[in-house]
Parts: C-alpha cells; sequence; structure tokens
C-alpha cells in the first residue's frame, strides 16, 4: 500500500511539473554527531548483564556519538526561490563485540573435554526517514544573478527544512563464530557446524525534522545544471521506547532501562544537485 | 563515504556529459513476476520437521511463493536517439505469517509452566540497483515519419539491465500473549527472536516496452506496459557468523531463485 501511495505521489508530482517550474535531484552525504545518545550508551557500556561481563573492560569505551547520514530527494520549484519535494535519508551503525569463553563439554565416549567458543555479539541501530522538504534560495530573493561576477551569479545559498516519518530499528545479534575443543596443551581442533546466530529486533517510529543551511555553486551552467555545495543542520529526532513484535520493550541493566534512541545532533556534509 | 564519493563522480561526469545533448528519463514501474524455481523456498514454507515449524501443523502446507510484486525506478540518459543509457533500482518482498500454541517450562519452585501463543513472520527482501539500456525501436523504424499522432507517440523498447541484488530471508518468533498454567508460579521473561540470512549475486533482465506518450511539451511523460523475464539466483544465504539459513530434517541451506516472467506498468518523465 505505501509503495502505491508513493507511486501516486511521485506521478502527481511528475504530471504537474508539466507545465512550468524545474526539477532537482539531489543527493547528499553527512556526517552527524548525536547530541543525546546517552541510553544506547549507558548499554554499549553495561557491564551488569550475563554476555557483557564475559566482555571484561574490552568495550568499555564503546561510544555512538556520530553517523554517517545519508539522503536523497526529489523536488520542483514553482517559484524562483522557494522549492517543495521529497525526500529520504538514512544514518545506521554497527559494533562487532566477541569474547571467547571455555567450558567443559563431553566426547562421543562421554570423557570430559574442554571447549573454547567463539562468541559475536552484534549491535545495531538504524533509522530510515522519508518525508517533505522545502528550500527558500537566498541568492534569488536577493538577486545575485544581477551581479556581473560570474562566481555570484553561480553562487546558491539557500536555507532548506525538512519534515518526515522515521522508522528506527535497534538489534542485536548473538550468536557463535566457531567451536574448538583443548586436544591437549596449546593444540586445538576445529569443532564444525556449530555456528548461528540469533537477533532480537526492537522498532519504534517517530516524526522528526531538520534545518540547513546550504552554500552550493553550479559548476555546469547549460540548459540542465549541475550543483556542488556543503551543508550545515541540525536534526530533530528523538525516538519513544523501542519495542519487539510482542510490544515488549528491550530493557538492560540492573534496573531494566528501556530503550529510546535520540538521533538529533548537529550535522555538516557535501551535496550534488542536478535539474533543468 | 568513499561509495558516496564514487557514486557522485559517476553522476558529476553522467551529468556534464549530457549538457551537451541528448535527453534524461525518469521512470518508475510497477510489475507482477511469477517465479519459476522457487522449490527451495517452498519446501521451507511447508517443512514440518523443524523445532519451530514441527507445531503448525498441517495448517501452512499448502503456502506456496509463486509470485509478488517487483517495484523499481531509473534514471537513463539519452546519447542518441535510438537507445538511452541509465542506473536503476528495484525491489521486491514478501511475507507469510504463522501461529501456533506452545506450552513451555519458565522454572521456578513449583515448577512453572505457560501456554503461549505464538506468531511467526517469514519474510522475504531483495533489493537491486545497477545499469540498464533501452534500445528504441520506434526510432529505428522512423515512426515519427509517420503522418499518424498515434504512431508519432508510440514507443517501442528492447530493454536489458544487469545489476547487483542484495537477498535476504528473515525468520522471527514471538509470543502474542500466554496463559500461566501453574497458580502464582513465577513470570517468564518473553523475547522476539529471529533467524537471518543474505547473499549477494549479479541478476539480469531483458524485456520488452510498448509506450506512448501522453503529454508532448518541453516535458514529455509516456505511459506503458512491459514484459520481461528477471535472471536472478542467489548462493546459500548466510548469517553473521557465517552459518547458512538451514532448515528441514536434512538442515538444506536456503537459496533464493527469484528468476521468472514479469509484466506491469510504467511510467516515465523527462526532457525533450
Amino acid at each position: 500500500m505505501k509503495s502505491y501511495l508513493t507511486i501516486l505521489f511521485l506521478t502527481i508530482l511528475t504530471v504537474s511539473a508539466q507545465n512550468k517550474g524545474d526539477f532537482t535531484f539531489e543527493i547528499e552525504a553527512n556526517q552527524i554527531r548525536y547530541n543525546n545518545m546517552e541510553l544506547a550508551n549507558r548499554f554499549l557500556r553495561d557491564t551488569t548483564s550475563e554476555t557483557s561481563k564475559l566482555f571484561g573492560s574490552k568495550y568499555i569505551n564503546d561510544t555512538l556519538k556520530k553517523s554517517g547520514l545519508y539522503g536523497l530527494s526529489l523536488s520542483y520549484q514553482p517559484l524562483n526561490f522557494m522549492s517543495f519535494g521529497i525526500y529520504g535519508s538514512y544514518q545506521s551503525n554497527r559494533f562487532n563485540r566477541t569474547y571467547d569463553q571455555v567450558s567443559l563439554g563431553y566426547d562421543i565416549s562421554m570423557n570430559p573435554e574442554f571447549l573454547i567458543g567463539h562468541y559475536l555479539e552484534k549491535v545495531t541501530t538504524s533509522s530510515l526517514t522519508i518525508g517533505a522538504s522545502t528550500t527558500v534560495y537566498l541568492n534569488k530573493i536577493f538577486q545575485f544573478e544581477k551581479y556581473n561576477t560570474k562566481f555570484l551569479q553561480r553562487f546558491q545559498i539557500g536555507v532548506g527544512l525538512k519534515g518526515g516519518f522515521s522508522l528506527n530499528a535497534f538489534e542485536i545479534g548473538n550468536g557463535i563464530t566457531g567451536m574448538q575443543y583443548i586436544t591437549s596443551l596449546l593444540k586445538t581442533n576445529d569443532i564444525p557446524g556449530q555456528e548461528h546466530m540469533n537477533y532480537q529486533t526492537f522498532r519504534s517510529q517517530n516524526w522528526s525534522g531538520s534545518i540547513e543551511l546550504k552554500l552550493g555553486y553550479r559548476i555546469v551552467q547549460r540548459k540542465l545544471f549541475s550543483t556542488f555545495g556543503v551543508k550545515i543542520g541540525y536534526q530533530f529526532h528523538s525516538t519513544p521506547v523501542l519495542k519487539d513484535k510482542g510490544d515488549r520493550a528491550f530493557q538492560y541493566g540492573a534496573t531494566n532501562e528501556e530503550m529510546k534512541l535520540n538521533f538529533s545532533g548537529l550535522y555538516y556534509g557535501i551535496y550534488l544537485n542536478f535539474g533543468k | 563515504m568513499k561509495n558516496f564519493l564514487i557514486i557522485a563522480l559517476v553522476f558529476v561526469g553522467y551529468n556534464t556529459i549530457a549538457q551537451e545533448k541528448g535527453n534524461f528519463t525518469f521512470e518508475i514501474d510497477a510489475s507482477r513476476i511469477h517465479y519459476q524455481k522457487m522449490e527451495v523456498y517452498n519446501r521451507y514454507l511447508r517443512d514440518t520437521t523443524d523445532v519451530t515449524t514441527s507445531h503448525f501443523g498441517d495448517t501452512y502446507l499448502k503456502d506456496t511463493l509463486t509470485a509478488s510484486f517487483l517495484f523499481g525506478a531509473s534514471l537513463s540518459y539519452q546519447p542518441t536517439n535510438f537507445m538511452d543509457f541509465g542506473i536503476y533500482g528495484a525491489y521486491q518482498g514478501n511475507q507469510f505469517g504463522r501461529e501456533y500454541q506452545q506450552q513451555h517450562y519458565v522454572g521456578g519452585s513449583p515448577s512453572t509452566f505457560i501456554l503461549a501463543d505464538h506468531k511467526v513472520k517469514i519474510a522475504n527482501h531483495s533489493y537491486i540497483v545497477g545499469i540498464s539500456s533501452t534500445v528504441y525501436l520506434n526510432r529505428i523504424l522512423h515512426f515519427d515519419n509517420y503522418e499518424s499522432k498515434f504512431l508519432n507517440r508510440f514507443q517501442i523498447g528492447i530493454g536489458f539491465k544487469v545489476g547487483y541484488a542484495f537477498s535476504s530471508i528473515e525468520q522471527t518468533d514471538w509470543i502474542e500473549k500466554f496463559e500461566l498454567l501453574t497458580p502464582g508460579g513465577i513470570q517468564p521473561i518473553i523475547k522476539s527472536t529471529s533467524l537471518k540470512g543474505s547473499a549477494r549475486n549479479w541478476s539480469g533482465n531483458i524485456e520488452l516496452k510498448l509506450g506512448y506518450r501522453f503529454v508532448e511539451k518541453s516535458y514529455f511523460s509516456g505511459v506503458g506496459i512491459k514484459v520481461g523475464y528477471q535472471f536472478h539466483s542467489s548462493s546459500a544465504l548466510r548469517n553473521d557468523a557465517n552459518a547458512a539459513f538451514q532448515f528441514g530434517a536434512t538442515k538444506e541451506e536456503m537459496r533464493l531463485n527469484l528468476s521468472g516472467f514479469y509484466y506491469g506498468i510504467y511510467l516515465n518523465v523527462g526532457k525533450k
């Protein structure tokens, strides 16, 4: 159903664009610095769970404080100083944490033997946002194109606003990447077929928004144009409690704290667009 | 970041060339694909020998994945009037639901048991990104020389696509609700757990497109139908521990074969 609505929206957008105005397609890559990721970071450094006790102090410095933030948008410019469009953006991070554990087992003849298990915990956070965007072009309002300087004519200053719906996920995978038994001092043999992985996924949805300043330069100026620029902005994006399919919250630590992700933060990056 | 720079570089080069001549076309399509070789996946859907699937009974024995929707979008550039080249993305996915009841031992003293209502979701997804090309027969056969408006606006194309596919499967099992069978027993800790597998492979398509340009100004818009065949077969799907996604009594490894015939509609917009 969502796919059909997207197609319908794109159809209306493309057909309406037959009459006037310009289309711009934009891709961007940013780095965002999260301001309020305390809950996720407390979990990453938590040493009270049975698994994290086995990490020792190996991952005590794990911190989620920044991420790549990638996006693309398609916008339509009905007025020469303003555009409206749709956009999508994605951000994701993962932490792979490993530990080895020795346990006592029995061989096929029921003789005791020592086993070494290689364990993996994979923690992933991700957020996909789809929404509407608008940009006000200050270079058009201040009529930069009337200046004789080629640089100013091609310079672009925009203030952008975005509002979108975000689908967020927090996933923990736990498993064994290999197992061996100790045959004698410093000698081990692999036990094949022990590898496995189980995942727990917790999701949430929320509205998010961002405001940004864009500084660009038209590198090609003919019937079509291409603009390359830099942008800086702030993303407002705080999730409610993340829950699994059974509507149960992800809890951690000695106090069973419930997990929320706060992707809010300052971002900066580059963008590239082209249009007619 | 490295991937973005490569994409950006290709994009800049592509657009710079596009300033000189030719047209851009943006296209979206929705098709129905009929899979030809989904035997492994269908064996998995009907399997009742696994730890989880043994509880299903014969309720889901007729579940089959034979057809799916296939959505795509592409951006192409036409350097000569009879041929275009572009980049494209496509998505296809399906999901199946299961329900079963199971009694669990929770622990405690005296021993606590619960009767749990389980739900299972089985989902497969495949994303493809790649390059595409279309040869326009209406240009080669000079349909635009005819006086008929219909023929002038009629489009016949043969399209080729080659892409890199990211395929995955996920089986999630959770307890929707439960009944405490031991009065005064301990409360269970309930988790939703998933098994996953993913694989990457090359895929390809060949298709015939029949379209009509219903708007013909400085921009054009066309709508049409297409029929084609998708070649898309994955290797064994594996998880992060590099273990294959296995099922059934013989621990068969899961592979997705999304090859099949498809037919659908497309809509494009471009600059003349």
